[in-house]
């Protein structure tokens, strides 16, 4: 909304116009200022909540700021110390986010849990160490394992790098190997110590990132509704080995919350807003998900060709990813990572990709390369994905450190558990009926059964029309 | 409505076996994207490949951890270009020729890009991590033969980063591209991590199933009809011109006639010219001036040579400063904190100072201080191979135009560069010189001027 603009339009006009030749610095009158805007931020609890779901009902009036916060925090029930996944930290809790107006869904992500894996590579470890691990309790900073010379003096050599979560302590235990080195997270972000975290809502709904909703023009009812992760999946949180396995961990469901921030401007402004936008459009992107589970055998190639859909949308852009169904609890990203094809010594691991739709292929040949892939997820999304080579694409897992982190091996958690593929369409072309045709051959996975998940980007249109919401592929 | 597409390359001069390297004479590396009536993405232009290294000349064994085998670990893939060309597929005329590519990639990529930047998306696309021995050991040491490693570069460079579409078509552009790639000798790519190169002798670095990708753009068909209607387009670029200097002496005098009408800045490298092509020493190193010692170019202490004083100058006078630059060095020669001025000149020179928000350069990587071994009891951060976080970051640079991008008309004027260091020995210093300034490209009935 261009508030200088609706103001200048809406100033009161001059009572009594001086004449012409009294130089304007000394008319009487009402001097344009900038507009006072004014926040208003309500503690919102949730009209339903259970262990499975939870819905808020938001006011109508103002306007919706997209970094209204949703608070979560856990119940300690001599669970051990667990911890969120370090790559989506708190957002592990939701499997699907949906905002609704009406019974109208705006923006609705499946296994947005997952979705926030890939999203949360985008953000940079500095950030992570600095910011994210106090408030979405996301922590994957990175820094180097400087090692000690002949005399035991700090050097500058490091032959590996490490998770990095400011502190660094080198604690012995007897049982865990020979490499004793662990690093603890800090205190408060375990489970016992019963810490809120939150969740912004321009992430929990990627349009809200480019659109602010005038809730005071809305006359429907607004929702979000989250879909909670199963407890009995146990993908809620990750354990250290000390901690019982299987634990159903649950939300403290007392200190769920919403902190929504309503911005109102002077009344007169909204009001002439409103007036002029009786019938307001706007285009935003939404994700569906397509996913297949399929199981593979290592040494044999899987070779996957399949509709991820689209037909009929504007769609510009798919991101896949591939999550090994036994990764659990027990590792430190739990089972929102994306496995690699995996290396090794006398053959080399690769992803064989490429896109079809509207009779032909994205890339004039497939792509193999890794670090192509690399490229073209950060082609894709226009910023860097901040992971390591051995944290992609498993090429030289050798730099990943052996030592612990909350008493599990690094290099098992990290190694090859960031490889996800991003596709962007871009020939500005209307996916036919035929869909997306997604082609993906996988040479080789280890043995297990895996879930490949692929989100495709399409463009929606929001209609709101006195006070009404319709909403349309574009 | 304009569409995009990929387009996928391979080399029009390779072998048959599809491996390419210096060692085994063919150094030349070219590829061609024809004529067309589209424009190139330039900044979606990628060199996609795989790197090994040998420790034997069979090309058989990787190097392990006795044979001391290194690369510069802030440039990784980069360090084996020796120069980039870009030139038109029609008339063969140049229009970005860099010389000293991985020198200058040093300096780019050290002053644009954090530290985790490197340590993840210059890890995965050219094999850089900004600790030496972690690129060591996963790298050239990477023990996985059938997987060796993947890289894509971006090939960076005036015409690439300044944005502006290549319009390929004969008719209404440069009729086609062709780009050179020259590789660097083996001896400057590899070098020794301690002081002996006996282990190195047969080690060679290869790249194989070399293409290049890149994204260009198809113009509708209305757009397309009026650029064939139009009888002369322009087209305006950046490129990086290189010089090369020696300096030997205590006050140095260096001028160059750059022939450039927009030069927007200048910035430059030093490395003692001994450690060219030398398998004992980092040939690719960004250093501050230092002195011979006498113990022999791989003494265990060479002493710096540090910078006193430094004068930009056009046609003999200051400019664009018109004062010297003095550093703390000319009060207190045992200072080792690197000179603000300097330094921030440097930066400003590549990357505009005030809108450079991701760095490399530290205290830590950016000091003038000895060259020494380090025995028991020092620290390995005085011994310039052991410095952490992508190694020494030193250079010197001034921008001349951070507001109007038009730059500074160095045509018929000599740049000039006068620096008064300690450089009291016989130990001639190289300057790696490169000059950043616009073109502008203009193509008429098929044929085409650059006009800088």
């Amino acid at each position: 909304m261009d508030v200088s603009r609706e103001l200048s339009k809406t100033a009161p006009p001059e009572e009594s116009p001086a004449p012409a030749n009294v130089p304007e610095i000394v008319r009487i009158g009402s001097i344009p200022t900038n507009m006072t805007m004014d926040v208003d931020s309500d503690i919102l609890e949730p009209v339903v909540k259970s262990q499975s779901f939870i819905r808020y009902v938001l006011d109508n009036k103002g306007l919706l700021h997209s970094n209204s916060k949703l608070i979560f925090s856990m119940t300690q029930n001599a669970h051990g110390n667990r911890f969120f996944p370090l790559g989506v930290g708190a957002m592990s809790l939701i499997e699907r986010a949906t905002l609704k107006v009406g019974t109208k869904e705006i923006n609705s992500i499946q296994d947005w849990n997952h979705y926030q894996g890939y999203r949360s590579t985008f953000v940079s470890p500095e950030n992570m160490k600095e910011r994210e691990m106090f408030t979405t309790g996301r922590c994957l900073g990175y820094d180097f394992e400087y090692k000690n010379n002949a005399s035991l003096e700090s050097n500058t050599e490091a032959d590996k790098y490490q998770i990095d979560v400011g502190r660094q302590a080198k604690v012995t235990y007897a049982t865990v190997g020979t490499d004793s080195s662990e690093t603890p997270l800090p205190s408060f972000m375990r489970l016992d110590k019963e810490a809120e975290f939150q969740i912004n809502l321009s992430d929990l709904f990627p349009f809200l990132k480019m659109n602010q909703l005038p809730l005071y023009m809305i006359k429907e009812q607004i929702s979000i509704e989250l879909r909670l992760s199963p407890k009995n999946l146990y993908q809620r949180m990750s354990r250290p080995t000390g901690a019982p396995a299987n634990a159903e961990v649950d939300i403290n469901l007392d200190k769920c919350k919403m902190i929504a921030d309503y911005i109102f401007y002077p009344t007169e402004v909204m009001e002439a807003y409103s007036r002029q936008n009786q019938n307001m459009t706007f285009t935003y992107m939404d994700y569906f998900l397509s996913k297949q589970g399929f199981s593979a055998t290592t040494g044999t190639n899987v070779e996957q060709i399949r509709n991820i859909g689209g037909a009929g949308k504007i769609v510009t852009k798919a991101f896949v990813s591939l999550s090994r169904d036994s990764e659990d609890e027990d590792f430190l990203l739990n089972n929102f990572s994306s496995v690699s094809c995996s290396q090794a010594l006398t053959f080399s691991g690769s992803l064989v990709g490429n896109l079809k739709y509207n009779g032909h292929f994205l890339y004039p040949i497939d792509r193999e390369n890794n670090a192509l892939h690399y490229h073209d997820v950060a082609q894709a999304e226009g910023s860097l994905p901040f992971v390591t080579r051995a944290e992609y694409s498993d090429e030289n897992a050798s730099d990943i450190t052996g030592s612990k982190f909350e008493s599990r091996i690094q290099t098992d958690s990290l190694t090859g558990k960031f490889f996800r593929q991003a596709y962007r369409l871009n020939r500005s072309e209307r996916v036919n009926s035929r869909g997306i045709e997604l082609f993906h051959t996988y040479k080789t996975l280890v043995t297990g059964s895996y879930t490949q998940r692929c989100w495709v980007e399409s463009v929606k249109m929001a209609n709101l029309s006195n006070g009404m919401m319709t909403i349309v592929d574009a | 409505m304009s569409s995009n597409r990929h387009i996928q390359i391979n080399p029009a001069n390779t072998l048959a076996n599809g491996k390419i390297s210096f060692k085994n004479g063919n150094p030349v590396v070219r590829f061609e994207i024809g004529e067309r009536d589209e424009y190139l993405l330039p900044h979606t232009l990628r060199l996609v490949g795989k790197f090994s290294i040998y420790s034997d000349s069979a090309g058989t064994t990787a190097p392990v951890d006795a044979d001391g085998i290194r690369m510069p670990e802030n440039l990784g893939v980069y360090s084996v270009i020796d120069t980039l060309a870009f030139s038109t597929m029609r008339t063969k005329q140049t229009m970005e020729y860099i010389k000293n590519y991985n020198k200058f990639m040093a300096s780019f990529l050290d002053v644009s890009l954090s530290k985790e930047d490197a340590m993840t998306y210059l890890n995965n696309q050219c094999l850089a991590m900004p600790n030496y021995k972690t690129q060591q050991l996963g790298v050239v040491q990477n023990t996985a033969v059938g997987t060796k490693n993947s890289f894509c570069l971006p090939l960076v460079s005036g015409m690439t980063n300044s944005g502006n579409p290549i319009p390929l078509s004969s008719q209404w552009g440069v009729g086609g591209l062709e780009i050179s790639i020259n590789l660097a000798p083996d001896s400057n790519v590899l070098f020794s991590s301690s002081q002996t190169s006996a282990r190195l002798t047969d080690a060679f670095y290869e790249l194989e199933e070399l293409s290049l990708v890149a994204e260009t753009v198809v113009p509708s068909p209305e757009d397309l009809a009026g650029l064939r209607s139009q009888t002369t387009n322009t087209f305006e670029f950046n490129t990086i011109s290189s010089f090369y200097q020696t300096i030997n002496s205590t006050n140095a005098t260096i001028n160059f006639n750059l022939g450039q009408s927009h030069v927007l800045s200048v910035f430059g490298t030093f490395v003692p010219v001994r450690y060219l092509n030398n398998l004992n020493q980092n040939g690719l190193a960004t250093l501050y001036p230092l002195n011979y010692d006498a113990g022999g170019v791989d003494s265990k202490s060479v002493q710096r040579a540090e910078i006193q004083q430094l004068i930009f100058t056009r046609q003999g006078e200051r400019f664009p400063m018109q004062f010297n630059i003095d550093t703390p060095q000319k009060d207190y020669a045992q200072e080792e904190s690197a000179p603000p001025e300097v330094v921030r000149g440097y930066i400003d020179a590549i990357k505009q100072f005030t809108k450079g928000t991701r760095c490399q350069l530290a205290p830590l990587n950016n000091r003038v201080v000895d060259n020494a071994v380090p025995t028991t009891g020092q620290p390995d951060d005085i011994f310039y191979k052991t410095i952490p976080l992508g190694g020494m970051t030193a250079g010197i640079g001034v921008n001349y135009d951070s507001v109007s991008g038009n730059g500074v008309d160095f045509r018929s004027v000599p740049f000039g560069l006068q620096i008064q260091s300690d450089l009291n020995t016989d130990n001639p210093n190289a300057l790696y010189l490169f000059v950043h300034s616009r073109n502008t490209l203009v193509s008429s009935n098929g044929s085409v001027q650059i006009m800088n």
